[in-house]
């Protein structure tokens, strides 16, 4: 039956939180590498379709379907494609970046949990110590009698 | 040899002696056994008187105790054998004496009676030998009935008992203390004991406290507040598509799709972190439960073991007190039956002695009358069959045919002072 050593169970308490401490802010560092490469990334993207919006209308003027008084179901078409292009782009770039961010959140969750799990071991096994070593030193008392 | 003292030898005619010459007819016959020579080496016209501490031989070469001793007294009674040697000696006037000496002496009256049926005391007077003999026997009576007085008083007044019930006493308070120190000694180790299960039980007890404390402080449910939430809709370029005379209607229903998809995916998301959250819940209320149960499992286990320490120390106790009242019992059967040894050692010398043993008895007082025996006692017999008293009876009557035996015998038994 060991006795409770408080300078063990302190050192395993801090191993422990250090080691949490430690994956978290790895964790968070990743997390803030993505989002701002994922802000980057969309940023990159608008820019393009900004850069494409006059360049579509201009293509259609040169085939004559777009211009003064010239109003082509084909343009209107043409234009409503690259709308929905660029709505589904960045949708879809958005639910990305969305996605990673619930995976970063409930990996940290998880463990933080596991993390609690093991201060709460840690404790439960203090308590258990202590217990038992108060049984101890009660039978040595009373075994001195 | 003109005194004729020397020549007189009381042992030489006790029948008793075998050695002793049957032929000694007469006084005049009988030699001096201390002069082995001629008397005319002798000096003095008187011969040497008995010093004490001196051995003298009879003629059979028997030491004779005590003879300086019994000759003074002899004369100092006026029993001696020599008035002259009365004077000489001891320098005593044999006429003033009790019995008058030997060349007038005084009729000799027993002071005491027999009862008038074992001789010839009391009716004709006595020899100077057996008043003598008979003075030396009521000496030792008294004695000895001042002996039997002090040990009947001894018994009877219970001071016999004394000593024993000191120790007795002793052994009572001894076994109180013994019985107070393992009282004391159950005491204390029923105090440690509690004071040591009571020291356990608040370390355990504050072990479980700060377990209790830890986890209501930190409830391990991450998950509790995480909300899926679902982006905003991208811009479907209406102003563009308007400046343009284009209709946005398509590219708004394609957003609208999209969007719902994304929250459909967000609904997944949120169930999931539901369910992982219920699961967290139940993880750290079984923990409670395991802490309360522990808890419980301690004081429980602490209880019982201070139960039986209890056991073991009341077993000690018992075992202890048994152990006091055995040794007092064995060492008061131990004095006790000392006591009754004595008792009955005392009471069979008491009866030796004539004394009383019953209760109520009466110590004889120092001068009380002659003792008369009234038991009968078997003498021992000789190789031939024959008592000592027939073998007494033989050697009187062939050493004075003619006379009473029963008067031979009590002059000779005179003569030596029983």
């Amino acid at each position: 039956m060991a006795f409770f050593n408080p300078a063990d169970y302190e050192a395993r308490r801090r191993t422990a939180t250090q080691s949490f401490g430690a994956t978290g802010a790895m964790n968070a560092y990743a997390n803030f590498l993505s989002q701002q490469r994922g802000t980057r990334e969309r940023t990159n993207m608008m820019e393009q379709y900004d850069k494409a919006q006059p360049q579509i209308t201009a293509g259609y003027a040169r085939r004559g379907l777009q211009g003064p008084n010239v109003q082509s179901g084909i343009f209107a078409r043409g234009l409503q494609d690259f709308a929905k292009q660029r709505a589904q782009g960045l949708q879809q770039f958005d639910q990305g970046q969305m996605d990673s961010n619930r995976m970063y959140d409930l990996t940290e969750a998880q463990r933080l949990e596991a993390f609690r799990n093991q201060m709460a071991d840690m404790e439960s096994e203090k308590a258990q110590t202590i217990a038992d070593s108060a049984r101890q030193l009660f039978a040595n008392r009373v075994g001195a009698i | 040899m003109a005194l004729g003292v020397t020549k007189y030898n009381p042992l030489a005619q006790d029948p008793d002696y075998p050695q002793t010459p049957s032929s000694v007819k007469s006084a005049s016959a009988i030699t001096n056994p201390t002069n082995s020579g001629s008397l005319t080496a002798v000096t003095s016209q008187f011969p040497s008187m008995p010093i004490p501490g001196q051995v003298v031989y009879d003629a059979n070469g028997i030491a004779i105790p005590d003879l300086a001793a019994k000759t003074r007294g002899a004369y100092e009674l006026g029993l001696g054998q020599n008035d002259t040697l009365s004077q000489a000696w001891y320098n005593i006037d044999p006429t003033k004496t009790q019995f008058g000496g030997a060349t007038t002496p005084k009729p000799v009256v027993s002071s005491t009676k027999t009862g008038g049926t074992g001789g010839t005391g009391g009716t004709g007077g006595m020899t100077a030998t057996e008043a003598l003999a008979l003075a030396k026997f009521n000496y030792d009576k008294q004695q000895d009935a001042q002996k039997l007085g002090g040990l009947q008083n001894y018994y009877d007044s219970g001071a016999v008992n004394t000593g024993f019930d000191k120790l007795l006493a002793m052994i009572g308070e001894q076994g109180k203390t013994s019985e107070a120190a393992v009282s004391g000694a159950y005491d204390k180790a029923i105090t440690n004991l509690n004071q040591g299960y009571d020291a356990a039980k608040d370390l355990g007890d504050s072990g479980y406290a700060a377990l209790n404390a830890y986890l209501g402080a930190n409830q391990n449910d991450p998950y509790a507040g995480m909300q899926a939430t679902v982006g905003s809709a991208p811009d479907a370029l209406t102003q563009y598509l308007g400046a343009y005379g284009v209709s946005d209607k398509p590219v708004q229903g394609q957003i609208q799709a999209d969007q719902l998809q994304a929250q459909q995916g967000a609904g997944n998301y949120q169930n999931l972190i539901n369910l992982l959250s219920s699961v967290a819940q139940s993880g750290a209320s079984s923990r409670g439960a395991e802490s309360a149960m522990g808890q419980n499992l301690f004081n429980t286990t602490l209880g019982q073991e201070r139960a039986g320490y209890r056991t073991k120390a009341e077993m000690a106790q018992a075992d202890a007190m048994r152990q006091i009242q055995e040794a007092m019992y064995q060492q008061r059967m131990a004095q006790e039956s000392a006591r009754n040894s004595q008792l009955q050692q005392l009471a069979q010398a008491l009866a030796a002695a004539g004394g009383q043993t019953g209760s109520g008895g009466v110590a004889p007082a120092a001068s009380a009358a002659p003792f008369v025996p009234t038991q009968t006692v078997v003498p021992p017999t000789s190789e031939d069959g024959r008592t000592a008293q027939q073998i007494q009876y033989g050697n009187l009557i062939r050493n004075a045919p003619g006379q009473n035996t029963d008067d031979l015998l009590q002059a000779l038994n005179a003569r030596r002072g029983y």
